[in-house]
């Protein structure tokens, strides 16, 4: 390894990144050999604070607890670890691959998006009805979250209604039918009865008899979940296609006494599907497919919003709403670091930014922390409302909408952020 | 976080308990404290500007020990000072992520209202990962957790110092320790009845934050659980 090692120097860079957190606006980095804490660029606190950072930038959980020495306190040292361990990392992985008999012909498949669509409440409700509704005074929702108008089901439409329609949309754009798909993949917050989205839709489609079906958690961060289960399920060579919908209907399920209007108000109805095909990474893919994505739960602030459902089926929340709002818009500015640190992309070259929108402001206040540029977010929760496990949906269409349009060397990578109750985060990377 | 020992005690206040902080005649640490946790210290008081959230710091002179009481006593009296059932409640304010890649939270020192709150704990995990940095996971009866808590308090410190010294080769102490722990001490922790934690906040580093610290856990740990 040498210092002008290309390889060595994109480490390096990202080692200096996450330093650079942790110094004063500023303060220069120290020098390469420099120790961290004996020149005062990091004192204790910091110092382990970065290295989580650089483990997380690496996606090398627990390296540097594994490097046998003490944790490194210098720029170089530090990096050497990251190279080390990539570098053995690669080998490990091609011992594996011989060992076992992977070394097939056909390399493992991916997933990549070939249909998509949304379905949307029928009734476009402004947001001085909702105020008025709640009981609230007027202007209190539209100043405070920034929100025009939410999407409500119409006294014939409920989830799955509107998850038909989403997938029926996206099959027609993938030009395929229900019968080609090999799982349905499904996540709602609203939809709690049995037998479950998944097995609704699975019968609502016709879909085929050796179409298996999954239902899956997460609530605003479901969509996410969705596609990293996807992504791992296209390991399987037996897997050709794979629908995944989200769909929640809030203004049915938020009426109860114990929630806050201030809260439901927020809210709108809405789905979206989306159709993967097997590609494979040799293939020229024309289409987005899903790359890394990230996640856990930040459990410190769980309590800033508590939802639970009574015997009696109604809803009861207790939500913080400032202090919600300050953790969310601080855990998606760092998911966007990370996930922009671990794709390699900076975020200039992003095409877009899928946001999970608890509201219009919160988003404007996240444009400005994370410096994305206004058009590279596409809006739902304006016209929409939050639309829970769908928003990130809606807005991920939207951003393929726009494009498919270009050519394929004018396609930035698309990231994808949300966070939801509990905390639970994730962020996924469309290449 | 620096060197010395940060040292809290109670006082009993109209019918229950109110943590304060001796300080020595110089800084915030005691770099010799002749005794030991649960013991009873009087101290003459002398005046002080306690800083928010520091707002329990005294300034101290003429310390002598008066007696002591069993560790269930001292925490029980704990149980009867400063605790709170949520992250908020601790410090009367919200706390912040950290900015720098990990899971530790802080405060603002001008929102918090104190600086060490007790709460009932329902796990907890040390991680030995930067040894001899540790850090300690803690699941709350609220179902709220706090990662990445520095350790400061002095007797789990110590107690851990120990065991590496028996871990022979430098690069398995880590995997050791947390061997150890899982086999020995987790379980004692768990089945203990006097279970608690007291979360302290260090003071503002220089970018202003006050960052959350496993202050005391009890049980204190025990050599006989080694045996």
């Amino acid at each position: 390894m040498s210092l002008s090692d290309p390889e060595y120097l994109r480490i390096r860079k990202l080692v200096e990144q996450c330093v650079r957190t942790a110094l004063p606006a500023g303060e220069l980095l120290p020098e390469e050999d420099s120790d961290w804490i004996e020149s005062g660029a990091l004192d204790s606190m910091a110092h382990v604070e970065v290295l989580l950072g650089i483990e997380s930038a690496c996606s090398l959980p627990g390296l540097f607890g594994r490097c046998g020495a003490a944790p490194p306190v210098t720029t170089r040292k530090a990096a050497e670890i990251v190279m080390h361990a990539l570098s053995a990392g690669i080998k490990c992985d091609s011992e594996r691959t011989e060992s076992t008999g992977l070394k097939s012909e056909a390399p493992l498949g991916i997933g990549v998006f070939t249909g998509w669509g949304t379905a949307l409440g029928s009734e476009c409700v402004p947001i001085e009805r909702v105020e008025q509704e709640c009981h609230l005074s007027t202007g209190s929702l539209a100043t405070r979250t920034g929100i025009e108008s939410v999407r409500r089901v119409s006294r014939e439409e409920d989830e799955l209604h509107l998850a038909k329609t989403a997938a029926e949309c996206a099959f027609e754009k993938a030009e395929i039918s229900a019968e080609s798909v090999d799982w349905i993949i499904a996540t709602s917050e609203s939809f709690l009865g049995f037998p479950s989205l998944a097995a609704s839709l699975h019968t609502a489609l016709l879909a085929s008899s050796a179409c298996r079906l999954l239902d899956i958690g997460g609530a605003c961060v479901g969509l996410l979940n969705c596609f990293a289960v996807a992504k791992a399920l296209f390991a399987d060579p037996g897997v050709g296609c794979i629908l995944i919908t989200s769909v929640d209907v809030h203004s049915r399920r938020l009426v109860s006494d114990g929630v806050p209007a201030e809260f439901a108000g927020l809210f709108g109805d809405g789905a979206a599907a989306f159709v993967l095909r097997r590609s494979t990474p040799m293939a020229r893919i024309e289409g987005y497919s899903i790359g890394t994505s990230i996640g856990s739960c930040c459990g410190t602030f769980s309590s800033a919003l508590r939802i639970g459902i009574g015997a009696d089926t109604s809803v009861t929340v207790d939500f913080d709403g400032a202090a919600l709002a300050r953790a969310a818009a601080d855990r998606m500015e760092r998911t966007i670091c990370d996930l922009e640190r671990v794709c390699g992309s900076a975020r200039e070259s992003v095409s877009a930014f899928v946001l999970h929108q608890p509201n219009p402001r919160l988003v404007d206040t996240m444009r400005h922390r994370a410096n994305i540029p206004v058009e590279k977010i596409p809006i739902v929760g304006k016209t929409c409302g939050n639309l829970g496990s769908s928003t990130c949906g809606v807005a991920l269409c939207m951003a393929l909408d726009q494009e498919v349009r270009k050519p394929r060397s004018a396609r930035g990578p698309i990231l994808m952020a949300a966070v939801s109750p509990g905390m639970l985060w994730g962020g996924t990377v469309l290449n | 976080m620096n060197d010395g020992f940060c040292v809290i005690g109670l006082e009993r206040v109209a019918g229950h308990f109110r943590s304060l902080r001796p300080l020595p005649r110089h800084g915030y640490a005691w770099m010799r404290f002749p005794y030991q946790r649960a013991d009873k210290v009087a101290f003459d008081f002398r005046a002080t500007l306690a800083v928010p959230p520091h707002t329990e710091d005294r300034g101290t002179a003429n310390d002598r020990k008066v007696g002591f009481v069993s560790e269930s006593e001292l925490v029980s009296s704990l149980k009867q000072a400063e605790v709170a059932a949520s992250v908020k409640d601790m410090y009367g304010c919200d706390a912040h992520m950290s900015r720098r890649g990990g899971d530790a939270v802080f405060v603002m020192p001008a929102d918090a209202k104190r600086s060490i709150c007790g709460c009932e704990v329902e796990s907890i995990r040390f991680v030995f990962h930067f040894y001899p940095k540790i850090r300690v996971s803690v699941a709350l009866k609220s179902g709220e957790r706090l990662e990445s808590l520095p350790l400061v308090d002095a007797d789990w410190s110590e107690f851990i110092a120990v065991l590496a010294e028996q871990v022979e080769g430098q690069t398995r102490i880590r995997s050791r320790l947390e061997e150890l722990f899982g086999s020995l001490v987790y379980s004692q922790i768990r089945s203990s009845p006097l279970r608690f934690a007291r979360i302290g906040l260090s003071r503002p580093d220089r970018d202003g934050f006050c960052w959350f610290m496993l202050d005391s856990l009890f049980p204190l740990p025990k050599k006989s659980w080694l045996e």
